[in-house]
């Protein structure tokens, strides 16, 4: 499973470039998992862990 | 507190006890392969706290162990060599770390943080058939500099602490901000001055930066292993954030999917036996 070092995402739900605000004051209300990577999403990163970590707890949840 | 002023609250630092001398020679035991299981038993059995602590976690259900384990010669024959020393290594760095008070600092969480990275660490290992124990060892230190900082000098770490919630940024930057150094680099120093090998040194030193190597290193698994804690949420902190993970370190394990998911699934299902069989 290769990954890329630098790619670009932006957070589910959220308007491209507010991320920041949005994972930072509202963390209760969000995804947990991507307040987890706030910091990736932030800097409109793909954090590599974070589809893995989406499989695995939708492979748990199944 | 300011970087300006942190060096001489670090300097704290060095007055961390040495570890028992008993966890020296076993590490040092460790690497030889002419060590005696027998001098290792009698040396273990003279420090009765150190050995109480070993036979108790012995005897718990994680290692599975049937019947009673009454003697460390019965706990290293029937456990192996490499895990009572794993066990004696976690009482043996609790016994010597004075108990943390620093606001903001939660010990509990930081075993458990430390214990999910070991676990996770081991299981990449066995995966590519690396030394599982070096890098159970080295992820279960990885973090040493912020034990060592939050009971020698807790204004730093909790400085750090507010800057990292004030900012949300990770504690490393907070860290370097506000110490002019970090965890790491603290931690691969005590760790260094309690004679661990120069490989879980490095491991400490070096897991938020992998340096580039051609193959995979314990610095790449116990990086990876951090991440993958983190991203597991296992230390039940709700600032939690995954840092950073180098993609270099990740391709250099050739790790599959499927590969990848088993370790989180493994690393999950044993944090809390293992917690609880250490009493952390």
């Amino acid at each position: 499973m290769m990954i890329d070092e630098v790619a670009t995402c932006t957070p589910s739900g959220n308007t491209p470039g507010s991320g920041t605000v949005l994972l930072r004051d509202t963390p209760a209300q969000g995804d947990r998992l991507e307040w987890l990577f706030r910091e990736a999403l932030r800097r409109q990163h793909v954090h590599p862990l974070m589809e893995l970590l989406r499989r695995y707890r939708s492979q748990e949840g199944a | 507190m300011t970087a300006a002023s942190a060096p001489m609250s670090l300097e704290k630092l060095r007055e961390l006890p040495s570890l028992p001398q008993v966890i020296i020679d076993l590490q040092s035991a460790m690497s030889r392969e002419d060590v005696s299981i027998d001098v290792i038993a009698d040396t273990v059995s003279l420090d009765q706290a150190l050995a109480a602590k070993a036979l108790r976690v012995a005897n718990c259900s994680f290692y599975g162990v049937p019947g009673r384990v009454v003697s460390i010669r019965q706990a290293i024959g029937m456990l192996g060599l490499r895990s009572v020393s794993t066990v004696l290594t976690i009482a043996a760095v609790s016994q010597s770390v004075p108990r943390p008070s620093c606001p903001g600092f939660d010990l509990e969480r930081y075993w458990r943080h430390s214990v999910a990275v070991a676990l996770c660490a081991r299981n990449i290992a066995r995966t590519l058939r690396l030394d599982a124990d070096v890098a159970f060892t080295a992820g279960l230190l990885h973090d040493l500099g912020r034990l060592a900082l939050a009971s020698q000098a807790p204004a730093c770490l909790s400085e750090s602490l507010r800057r990292r919630d004030e900012l949300d940024c990770t504690m490393l930057e907070a860290e370097r901000a506000t110490l002019g150094t970090d965890h790491a680099v603290l931690g691969a120093q005590v760790a260094a001055r309690w004679h661990f090998g120069p490989a879980i040194v490095e491991a400490i030193r070096l897991h938020h930066g992998p340096p580039t190597t051609p193959q995979v290193t314990v610095v790449d698994i116990v990086h990876i292993a951090d991440s993958i804690a983190h991203a597991l949420d296992l230390a039940g902190d709700p600032n939690e954030m995954v840092p950073p993970l180098d993609a270099n370190a990740w391709n250099r394990t050739g790790l599959s999917e499927g590969q990848a998911l088993l370790l989180l699934q493994d690393t999950e299902s044993e944090v809390d036996g293992l917690c609880e069989a250490l009493a952390v």
